[in-house]
């Protein structure tokens, strides 16, 4: 979500005279509860209340005075200018953001805040020199700040996964799944490139090769002799006689939203999904669950 | 340019293509096909109303309902593993009961997938008695193309010579599966040489055989009741359609459709597994030979053709089994049948329905046996070759040759002796 979108035009005042805080409040407040409507003296209350713990001011002359309304359920910003300071406990102040929002704690608050702060450091000159209100909403436009960003795919992945090559034999493979307790690994070239994935069903085709798996049924074996080969065709069988080619879908770039990543997942059905860099080389490996869980705890 | 010259081009280019394999053939066939009638070489009138065989595309579409359903079944991998333990698991006479059985199912269900459902458990069969599965896919090969020879609804060539020459289920049986029969038999031998010396098996594997439980197989006893049931009756009903005034595509079609209802089937379900691309092919030759006909073609090559045999039945009957032995072995067989078939039809005008007879067998068994000289003879050949590089036991063109031709060129020779016979 972008900074600019959250921003008001009737809430933006510049170059404003008053001659203290309460003043300030009295004025902003009436604005607020026009548009909210909500009661003005309980929104100055509940910014007042905030300020007993002690006023929410920064340097440069900016404050940052919240107030929270059980009532409330949304959140709005207004920005007042003066074009002379006021003094709040022996600081002198000239720009305020006035943030409103419900008492439930609320992700996209604590996320604005912080990002005013950041702005305000980042910016402080700039919004001091600015004179008019159009001026104000067009240079936050052109910062192009956003508030959230969704996780990237790189934030949530298991950095943590092994892989074999297209030369490595079944057997080496197998015992590497066994040592880390994987059902599949990834496949890459000599360069470290993505290539497919094999799993354990893949390496079970060894004994179930295409003619065997165009019968009906197999009920009527009590032998196997692809059983009792298992072992030696293990140790001269390579990954690339047994992998799944990479295909369309089945891998995923560092940088993709998780938003996207879900969106992957569902509509491929996918247990696993390669993450791979820009040289296509293997980063991460993510599941479902991982996303999952990512999303019920933010 | 004459309509006849046009004709010509268009299906010569057709021709081509289909050969070439560059582009799907049923859409060849049937821009080919449409080609004809766009530039008014033939009327829509007559494509649809008289040379579309519907006859040929319902009997092809009963029989495709009719092995979806009985395949499911797992009947011949239980007959496949029945026989190999009634013949004591030695190898080489499992060999020879699986080269029977393949004959015998091709000759009532299509070659392809009779060799689906017989290659894989041969395969199993060859590994677990610890030998090379390869003599077993050359045989199944040669059996499914010399198997579907022997009945009408063997192999889409008679199919379409049945129904343009008025031929019925029971004369392709008297006709037909005499010799048919023969060659069966010495091929049996001739293989006892070929490969009677691959086939060395130790006694804990012929007992792996043994102890197969092909029981096991048949899961689905009710539907394979009902299949065999429904199947025996289009069988009897084959048998007896010329006496009944019906033909065999409305025999087999309305018992696939009885098999389709009390199978409780879903229509949706059953026609996902039509092979639409072959009926499509089929609609597209026969608009596209239409064509042919329509512009005086084929009259006037029939004319050619009765100027060098002379009008000689004998003489006709030898080149045309010959021609299309060779023919058949390089190229599709079926647009190559319907090509000739209103070749042959044109020289009964001259020479009498009943005289031609031989010649109509000829082009059977010609077309028929010749697909077993390549490995891309025949569509059978060509799945069963996918197959076996598919599982490690890649058929090369010249190794295939080696018994193809051979084989091919004995059982055609068998072919020419018995019309001699018989017929003359």
């Amino acid at each position: 979500m972008k900074f600019s979108n959250l921003l008001v035009d009737d809430l933006i005042f510049i170059n404003q005279q008053f001659t203290d805080i309460d003043e300030l409040y009295q004025y902003i407040t009436k604005k607020l509860s026009q548009i909210i409507k909500i009661d003005q003296q309980k929104i100055k209350n509940a910014i007042k209340e905030r300020d007993k713990l002690g006023f929410p001011g920064f340097d440069y002359g900016f404050a940052i005075p919240h107030g929270r309304l059980p009532e409330y359920n949304d959140l709005l910003i207004a920005i007042v200018k003066l074009s002379k300071p006021i003094t709040v406990n022996e600081k002198t102040y000239d720009f305020f953001f006035i943030i409103i929002t419900n008492t439930q704690g609320s992700n996209i608050y604590l996320k604005t805040l912080s990002t005013i702060v950041s702005f305000i450091k980042n910016y402080n000159k700039e919004l001091k020199s600015i004179s008019e209100k159009n001026e104000l909403i067009e240079f936050i436009k052109s910062k192009d700040v956003k508030i959230t960003e969704p996780l990237k795919v790189s934030e949530i992945m298991d950095k943590n996964f092994d892989s074999v090559r297209l030369d490595s034999s079944i057997s080496e493979t197998l015992d590497i799944m066994k040592k880390h307790n994987k059902d599949f690994l990834p496949v890459v070239d000599n360069d470290g490139k993505y290539k497919g994935k094999i799993s354990v069903i893949d390496i079970l085709k060894l004994a179930y090769p295409p003619y065997v798996l165009s019968m009906t049924n197999l009920s009527f074996l009590s032998d196997y002799r692809a059983y009792e080969d298992f072992e030696k065709k293990e140790a001269t069988t390579k990954v690339k006689d047994l992998y799944v080619e990479s295909s369309k879908g089945d891998i995923i770039f560092e940088d993709t939203s998780i938003i996207e990543l879900g969106f992957i997942i569902v509509k491929n059905n996918l247990r696993k999904v390669f993450v791979v860099n820009k040289e296509n080389k293997i980063v991460g490996v993510v599941d479902p669950k991982t996303l999952l869980d990512t999303i019920l705890r933010t | 340019m004459s309509s006849m010259t046009l004709a010509i081009i268009i299906f010569i280019l057709g021709y081509i293509l289909i050969a070439s394999e560059k582009l799907p053939k049923t859409f060849v066939a049937l821009l080919a096909g449409f080609f004809m009638i766009i530039l008014h070489i033939e009327s829509e009138e007559k494509a649809f109303s008289h040379h579309i065989d519907f006859n040929v595309i319902f009997l092809l579409m009963g029989m495709m309902f009719l092995v979806k359903v009985i395949q499911q079944t797992g009947l011949f991998e239980y007959l496949a593993i029945k026989l190999s333990k009634m013949v004591n698991a030695n190898p080489f006479k499992i060999m020879v009961v699986l080269f029977l059985l393949t004959a015998v199912v091709s000759a009532f269900l299509d070659n392809v997938t009779t060799v689906l459902l017989i290659s894989p458990i041969s395969i199993l069969i060859a590994n677990e008695m610890n030998i090379s599965p390869m003599p077993f896919l050359i045989t199944q090969i040669l059996g499914s193309n010399i198997g579907g020879t022997a009945t009408l609804i063997g192999d889409p060539p008679n199919i379409l010579i049945g129904s343009a020459a008025n031929l019925s289920f029971m004369d392709f049986l008297k006709n037909l599966t005499p010799v048919i029969l023969i060659q069966l038999g010495v091929l049996s031998i001739i293989f006892y040489f070929v490969f009677r010396k691959d086939m060395k098996v130790s006694n804990t594997d012929r007992a792996r055989i043994m102890s197969f439980n092909e029981k096991s197989m048949l899961r689905d006893k009710p539907l394979m009741i009902k299949s065999l049931l429904i199947f025996s009756l289009v069988i009897i009903g084959l048998l007896l359609h010329s006496v009944l005034h019906l033909e065999a595509s409305i025999v087999a079609f309305s018992g696939a459709i009885l098999l389709l209802v009390i199978s409780k089937i879903e229509p949706e379900e059953a026609f996902k597994d039509i092979e639409w691309t072959t009926l499509f092919f089929f609609i597209g030759l026969f608009i596209m030979v239409g064509g042919l006909i329509e512009s005086g073609a084929i009259k006037r090559l029939s004319e050619e053709v009765i100027k060098i045999t002379g009008g000689d039945i004998k003489k006709t009957s030898t080149i045309i089994l010959w021609f299309s032995g060779i023919a058949s072995g390089l190229i599709d067989n079926i647009p190559y049948v319907a090509t000739i078939i209103p070749l042959i039809k044109e020289l009964a005008i001259t020479m009498g329905d009943k005289a031609i007879l031989p010649i109509w067998w000829a082009l059977s068994l010609g077309a028929c046996l010749g697909g077993n000289l390549t490995i891309i003879g025949a569509s059978a050949n060509v799945v069963v070759a996918g197959i076996a590089k598919k599982n490690g036991y890649p058929i090369t063109f010249w190794e295939f040759l080696k018994y193809g031709v051979p084989l091919s060129l004995l059982t055609i020779l068998i072919s020419y002796l018995y019309i001699l016979i018989v017929y003359f």
